[in-house]
């Protein structure tokens, strides 16, 4: 099965959002005279004034204003910059406005163009002389700066109505108002309350991000001046409508109608009986007309229409508390959240809930919270659907915590300790960075939801364990309230870094969210250190800084801050421990440009008689550098072990296979190699010492235990096999006697999990979605009953490192003399330039015969490039480590272990056979060593003998040789085709 | 060697040019012959050692299979079968790139003369292919063995070739091998050894080598008039070979003293007794642990790292684990603290300097050719068990064990006797073996 990758999926709702308001003004060219400017704002700062009122709005993206003076400068400032809007005053000094505006849209067609006026006389001699039509709209300056904020915001309305409904729904307030003087001043009103109120509502968004996206979703505002004018915006936005503002008096069929607003309303009314409608008027009298259609008024005089009209907002078009009444009016509760309106709804009288559910009162709340998709699920369905009114109850309660839920899966969720509930699945603590392993984390919550993967395997669910990371902000503050910097970049020991952490205070808003925090996150917790540099490393989860596991089931809720603090700390002080530091600084970086944040990630698994793991855990890689046999290194590797993933990551036995090709074991042929080299036991988190405190190493929590503990806790015969010596055979399951094993033949073989199908599916996704091959973690835990699904726990993902500086080596398929040796078969992937010895088993004197004692030669050598920390290239005929003394050297990983790149060599008529025998090749992987196979009856492979056994050795023994070059070798493998050269030293081939 | 060995090894260098291993092994064998020559001239006019140099048959044969991805793969198929004077070919089958012709004719020479000594009648024989079991799925490796059957069966039976497992060749494969067989030939019989116990396997496969090595060890004494009980013993290794040796020793009264892995050995002076064993197998068959954790254990023990095991005095050494575990300053410090009896669980754990500081002092030494013939001889127990169709219960296929290397050690003995080294079983185990091959193709003719 493989996803189908398509990154407007991935986007989809933040690409809808994204896609609003397309058009936006950005830059306003004003043609007014200094004077005039100087009367739209007092001190002359006009652009101040736009942005101070986009901030009170919580506004982004204020306009910038460029002024002139006259029309000729307008003209010339159009040809060479882009403008999203003109404001013209109609005293322009060179040029009749209306003549202006024709040229203006010469040089930029279709740009708006506002006039604005100063007095109501000027719009009247403009309007006589029918030049009013020229402008998109005409305005009354009424010494209200907030005239501008409305004009830009009708204008971008204007521009971006129609495809922002079509799109995602947007809904649009119709207002028709024939007088430029009234709705001059009532278009600001209006706007200023759905922007105030839009952002209320907002401020609920799970974080700020994503409350900038949806204020683009506000409802929209469109200005009719006449009676057609507002019939045909309606019968094209009905859909959308929140509601009509009106006057009542208008133009209708080209003549003034007194009634023109009762008539409009009629007409809305066969079509939407129910559409929020507030008519105006001078005229009390009208009142009643309007209450005969359903619709409130409104006195254009009253001393309090500002406050009216808010409250009109606010009751009809979904702003503000959710007011639950009976149907004669009586009010019973209000709910101003979610979560509040998910509690009335439980419980308040069902006279009330079905009274606005008839009303399609929770949609309009809902769109005014621009929860489009969730308001247009509850319109659609109909109180008369249910044969019992508390359905209606049970619908609406799952609807709306499924939507939360939803709402917050695959997104980071801001922390707000007086509302977190534990539902958000991956929340920010804190300001600053996320790091490169909460980033990562991030983007796998965001991927796993935004593709259909969660069910994608029928029977499991595919998830990301809820987890919280403490930004960088924290860190930063940590360091500075201590003033530890200065010490922690200094010379101290390990043991003096940690200390001093280790005493420093939290900051007091942390120690308060983490309460919070743990007060709902009872479950035992990994914190990881995820620091600011870690994507530039690329490493592959070389465990540079620690990770905690705790427990986290003490009684006492302060006990447990206090260790998840102590933990912390730990991976703050792991910055500067010397480990890390060398590592920082072998990267190019500097120790003290690194910063920390702090994964809290719910560790996954179940606790089994006191002790904490996952059935499986795993890390999975789509590229393999080090492929043997049949596998291809595009086909991808996975490591799994039962429980937590520390095994792999210390480099213990575990079982290794490609998901592509999950039949073939490289590891194991024969079952002594399943004996040898089998995970014999496992880690999990000890539940029976909750008050343990996490201390340096990450050690503390963790208990190892042994197979059979896993047996008698049920889960062996998921994960394990049996070996019965009496028939020399594994057998897979543990339903006979015999010594059991950990295989996961129950998984591959006997398939009760899809287990590569599901990582192969995973790493398409991860490494379409990066571009690069990635690599991941994983585990699951595997449920027999039909009751539950089994579950698969994505971990985390980021990309591999490929070294990009590997030159191409095909362009060496010739001869060369500058050329050691060369290989088809070669693993591990980048370049080396730093070994300058070589140790070699010689061929001058080799005898097969003699291969069992020459580990012992070779071990001493190897040792003393362990006490001088040197690597050395090692050669020799394959098989390294055998037990046969005919198949090769039976070495221990102990006696080569120093080697930086192993060569096997031919020797004579010596057939080399590649050392892939597991623990060996687990140490290859673990240690990065480069591996070379020259097999000379290939015809790319090459030795050359001649050089290496002319040099003057420096030490050599009856069987092995070391030698010393003056320079280092340049040894390139490149790991996607399996090829390597070794270059002599630079100009080596002349000696 | 005299001047007919040397011509006689001068033709085989000549016509197996580039087998050296095969080379290696004729020239020891031939080595040790001079003085049977001597007494057997028969032999040379017979040209017994110039036939039993040359196999009687090698069959190479193709093997085609398909792989999982529905490609087609060919390897090459051997089966030696070396010598059958005084019984079906015997021998096992490897699966291993590196195998080649040499190879199979100086394992199945080999196989000849450690067949002969267990004076079971088996022959000798040995096969396999170039096939890697290494990286094959399941699937893969049953289509290849059902490949490779469909040919070998034409060319064995129970009472012509009965092939066994080797490297590369365990359980699994036998099983394959044995349903092919079963099917082209549409007969359940005997073929193959180291079948599971459901269909025709013997019992104590796992222990024999152990107990037959302690057998062995037992009738070496008792020509001294000594007994195991009440002796000290040390073993090396921690695998099925020590586990059962251990077994032995503890059944006879003897006191082991220690026990090694690759990491290092533990020493207890107290013994070790059959409840620690019980801890010893679980540690060592159940958790796979290493050896110091019985010391961790049984406070009565101590742990050394590293190698140091033969430095326990003791009076009988067992080396069970691995070659050249033994060398010659071993053997010296194994001497002065009075060990007087060596027999070899393992392959050629002694080093030959080793082995001529044991055979110079007198010792009662066992070597490995010989002591550790327990697990060929249980495959010649199942061979029997199959042709009677029964299967005989663990008490009675240890007391056959038993019997044959009883049967072993007195060969080796005699053999040792009549060429005047009564100690030195070496020659006896070399000579003996060939003996009784060499006798047999004297009797049947110039076949």
């Amino acid at each position: 099965m493989n996803p189908a990758i398509n990154l407007q999926d991935f986007e989809k709702e933040s690409a809808q959002f994204d896609s609003l308001m397309p058009c936006k003004v950005k830059e306003i060219l004003l043609v007014s005279s200094l004077y005039d400017m100087h009367n739209l704002r007092e001190d002359g700062q006009l652009a101040s004034t736009v942005l101070s009122e986009y901030a009170e709005l919580r506004l982004s993206g204020a306009p910038k204003i460029k002024r002139v003076d006259t029309g000729q400068d307008a003209l010339e400032a159009l040809k060479h910059s882009k403008f999203g809007l003109i404001i013209v005053f109609r005293s322009l000094s060179d040029i009749d406005p209306v003549a202006f505006c024709k040229q203006a849209r010469l040089i930029s067609p279709g740009i708006p163009v506002v006039l604005l006026a100063f007095h109501y006389k000027e719009l009247e001699a403009i309007r006589d002389q029918g030049g009013d039509k020229a402008f998109d709209e005409t305005f009354f300056w009424n010494g209200e700066s907030k005239i501008l904020l409305a004009i830009i915001k009708y204008v971008e309305d204007k521009l971006n109505v129609e495809a922002d409904t079509e799109l995602i729904g947007v809904r649009v307030i119709i207002l028709v108002e024939n007088s430029v003087r009234f709705y001059s001043a009532f278009l600001p009103l209006i706007y200023t309350e759905i922007l105030r109120q839009t952002s209320d509502v907002m401020l609920e968004s799970i974080n700020s991000a994503n409350r900038l996206l949806r204020m683009r979703a506000r409802p929209k505002i469109l200005l009719a001046e006449n009676y057609e004018e507002a019939l045909a915006l309606f019968k094209k936005y009905k859909r959308y409508l929140l509601g009509v503002i009106s006057d009542i008096q208008f133009s209708r069929g080209g003549q003034n109608d007194e009634s023109a607003g009762i008539r409009l309303v009629a007409a809305i009314r066969r079509e939407a009986s129910d559409l929020p409608v507030l008519l105006q008027s001078s005229d009390d009298g009208m009142a009643v007309r309007a209450e005969a259609h359903n619709a409130s008024f409104l006195n254009k005089r009253s001393p309090r229409l500002l406050n009216k009209l808010s409250n009109f907002i606010k009751e009809n078009f979904g702003f503000g508390d959710f007011i639950f009444r009976l149907p004669d009016g009586t009010e019973l509760v209000r709910a101003g959240s979610f979560r509040e309106l998910e509690k009335c709804v439980a419980q308040v009288d069902i006279r009330s809930l079905l009274f606005h559910a008839e009303k399609n009162h929770f949609s309009i709340w809902l769109m005014a919270r621009t929860e489009f998709d969730l308001a247009a699920r509850l319109r659609a369905r109909r109180v008369s659907e249910f044969d019992d009114p508390e359905k209606v109850r049970a619908y609406l309660i799952k609807t709306l915590k499924d939507f939360r839920h939803e709402r917050q899966r695959g997104k980071v969720t801001d922390f707000d300790k007086s509302k977190y509930d534990g539902q958000a699945e991956f929340i920010r603590i804190g300001e600053g960075s996320l790091g490169g392993k909460g980033r990562g984390l991030a983007f796998a919550s965001n991927l796993i939801n935004r593709y259909p993967v969660y069910s994608a395997f029928s029977g499991t669910s595919i998830s990301v364990p809820p987890s919280a990371v403490i930004g960088t902000g924290a860190f930063d503050l940590f360091m500075e309230e201590n003033q530890l910097t200065e010490f922690a970049l200094g010379d101290h020991s390990d043991e003096e870094i940690v200390a001093a952490f280790a005493s420093a205070t939290m900051p007091r808003k942390l120690v308060e969210d983490l309460s919070a925090y743990l007060a709902v996150a009872t479950y035992p917790l990994a914190v990881r250190s995820s620091s600011l540099l870690e994507d530039s490393h690329y490493q592959p989860f070389a465990g540079i800084f620690e990770t905690h596991f705790l427990p986290n089931n003490h009684a006492s809720l302060q006990a447990r801050v206090e260790r998840l603090t102590a933990a912390i700390k730990l991976v703050y002080a792991s910055v500067y421990c010397r480990n890390s530091r060398h590592y920082i600084e072998a990267t190019g970086n500097r120790t003290e440009e690194e910063k920390m944040a702090v994964v809290l990630q719910k560790i996954v698994g179940r606790e089994r008689d006191g002790y904490f793991y996952p059935m499986i855990s795993g890390t999975a890689r789509s590229y393999n550098f080090y492929s043997v046999g049949r596998i291809k290194p595009e086909e991808g590797i996975a490591y799994t072990a039962l429980g937590l993933g520390k095994t792999i990551m210390e480099g213990e036995n575990c079982l290794f296979f490609s998901p592509a090709n999950s039949q073939v074991l490289p590891q194991f042929s024969t079952p002594q190699d399943y004996l040898r080299n089998t995970q014999r036991e496992f880690f999990a988190v000890d539940m029976h010492q909750p008050s343990i405190f996490p201390e340096q190493g990450g050690e503390k929590g963790l208990i190892k235990l042994k197979i059979s503990t896993a047996e008698k806790h049920g889960v062996l015969k998921f994960v394990g096999s049996t070996y019965s010596a009496d028939n020399d055979r594994i057998y897979p399951g543990i339903g006979r006697k015999g010594t059991r094993l950990i295989t996961f033949d129950p998984i591959l073989k006997s398939r009760i999990f899809p287990l590569d199908e599901i990582l192969q599916y995973l790493l398409e996704l991860g490494s379409s979605a990066m571009n690069v091959p990635v690599e991941m973690e994983f585990a699951v835990e595997i449920n027999p009953g039909p009751e539950k699904a089994h579950e698969f726990w994505f971990l985390q993902i980021r990309p591999m490192m490929v070294e990009p500086s590997v030159e191409d080596i095909s362009i060496y398929d010739g001869e060369n003399h500058q050329i050691l040796c060369k290989s088809d078969q070669a693993l591990s992937n980048g370049r080396i330039d730093d070994v300058r010895d070589i140790v070699f088993v010689r061929n001058d004197n080799f005898d097969r015969a003699n291969m069992v004692h020459m580990a012992d030669h070779i071990g001493r050598f190897n040792q003393s490039f362990c006490d001088e920390k040197k690597p050395y290239m090692l050669v020799g005929p394959g098989r390294w480590g055998t037990a046969d003394r005919w198949l090769g050297i039976a070495t221990k990983w102990d006696q080569i272990s120093s080697a930086r790149v192993i060569v096997e060599a031919a020797y004579g008529d010596f057939v080399v056979e590649p050392s892939f025998g597991t623990h060996f090749f687990q140490n290859l992987i673990t240690f990065q060593i480069g591996y070379l196979t020259i097999n000379t009856s290939n015809e790319y492979n090459f030795f050359d003998w001649d050089w290496l056994n002319s040099i003057e050795p420096v030490a050599e023994t009856e069987y092995v040789r070391h030698v010393r070059l003056e320079r280092p070798l340049n040894i390139l493998i490149d790991g996607r085709c399996g090829k390597a050269v070794v270059f002599k030293p630079n100009g080596a081939d002349q000696d | 060697m005299n001047q007919y060995l040397d011509s006689v090894l001068a033709t085989v260098r000549a016509k197996n040019r580039g087998e050296d291993e095969f080379l290696q092994a004729v020239e020891e064998v031939l080595g040790s012959l001079a003085p049977v020559l001597e007494n057997h001239p028969e032999y040379i006019e017979a040209k017994i050692v110039d036939r039993i140099v040359e196999p009687e048959r090698m069959v190479v044969f193709r093997v085609p299979w398909i792989d999982d991805g529905g490609n087609i793969q060919v390897n090459r198929g051997f089966r030696v079968e070396f010598n059958s004077a005084i019984g079906p070919y015997k021998g096992g089958l490897r699966f291993h790139p590196s195998v080649n012709q040499g190879i199979l004719k100086f394992l199945g020479f080999e196989q000849v003369f450690k067949n002969s000594l267990t004076t079971l009648p088996m022959g000798g024989g040995k096969g396999g292919s170039d096939f890697d079991p290494k990286g094959k799925s399941d699937l893969e490796v049953m289509r290849f063995c059902q490949s490779f059957m469909t040919e070998l069966s034409r060319h064995i039976g129970p009472n012509t070739d009965v092939p066994a497992g080797d490297i590369g060749v365990g359980g699994r494969e036998i099983g394959y091998l044995f349903g092919q067989y079963k099917r082209v030939r549409n007969a359940f019989e005997g073929v193959l050894t180291g079948k599971a116990l459901n269909w025709g396997g013997s019992l104590i496969r796992p222990e024999a080598t152990g107990y037959g090595t302690v057998y062995f060890a037992k009738e070496m004494l008792q020509t001294s008039g000594r007994s195991i009980d009440g002796l000290k013993v040390s073993v090396s290794g921690s695998g099925n070979v020590a586990q059962y040796a251990v077994q032995k020793v503890i059944e006879m009264g003897g006191k082991v003293l220690s026990l090694s892995d690759s990491s290092g050995f533990i020493v207890d002076e107290e013994g070790i007794s059959a409840e620690k064993l019980e801890y010893v197998f679980e540690l060592k068959n159940e958790r796979r642990g290493r050896i110091k954790e019985y010391a961790e254990k049984y406070p009565s023990a101590e742990y050394y790292e590293g190698t140091g095991v033969w430095n326990v005095p003791v009076d009988i050494a067992l080396p069970c684990a691995t070659e050249n575990e033994l060398n010659g300053d071993d053997a010296d410090t194994l001497l002065k603290n009075g060990c007087f009896c060596v027999a070899e669980g393992a392959n050629m754990p002694s080093t030959p300097n080793a082995v001529d500081k044991f055979l110079a002092a007198k010792i009662h030494y066992g070597p490995g050719k010989a002591a550790n013939a327990g697990g060929v001889a249980v495959s010649g127990l199942e061979m029997s068990q199959n042709s009677m169709r029964l299967s005989w219960t663990r008490e009675e296929v240890d007391e056959r064990l038993h019997n044959i290397m009883i049967a072993i050690h007195e060969t080796c003995r005699q053999t040792a006797a009549t060429y005047g080294e009564p100690e030195n079983y070496v020659l006896g185990a070399n000579i003996g073996g060939f003996l009784k091959i060499a006798d047999s193709m004297l009797d049947q003719g110039v076949v």
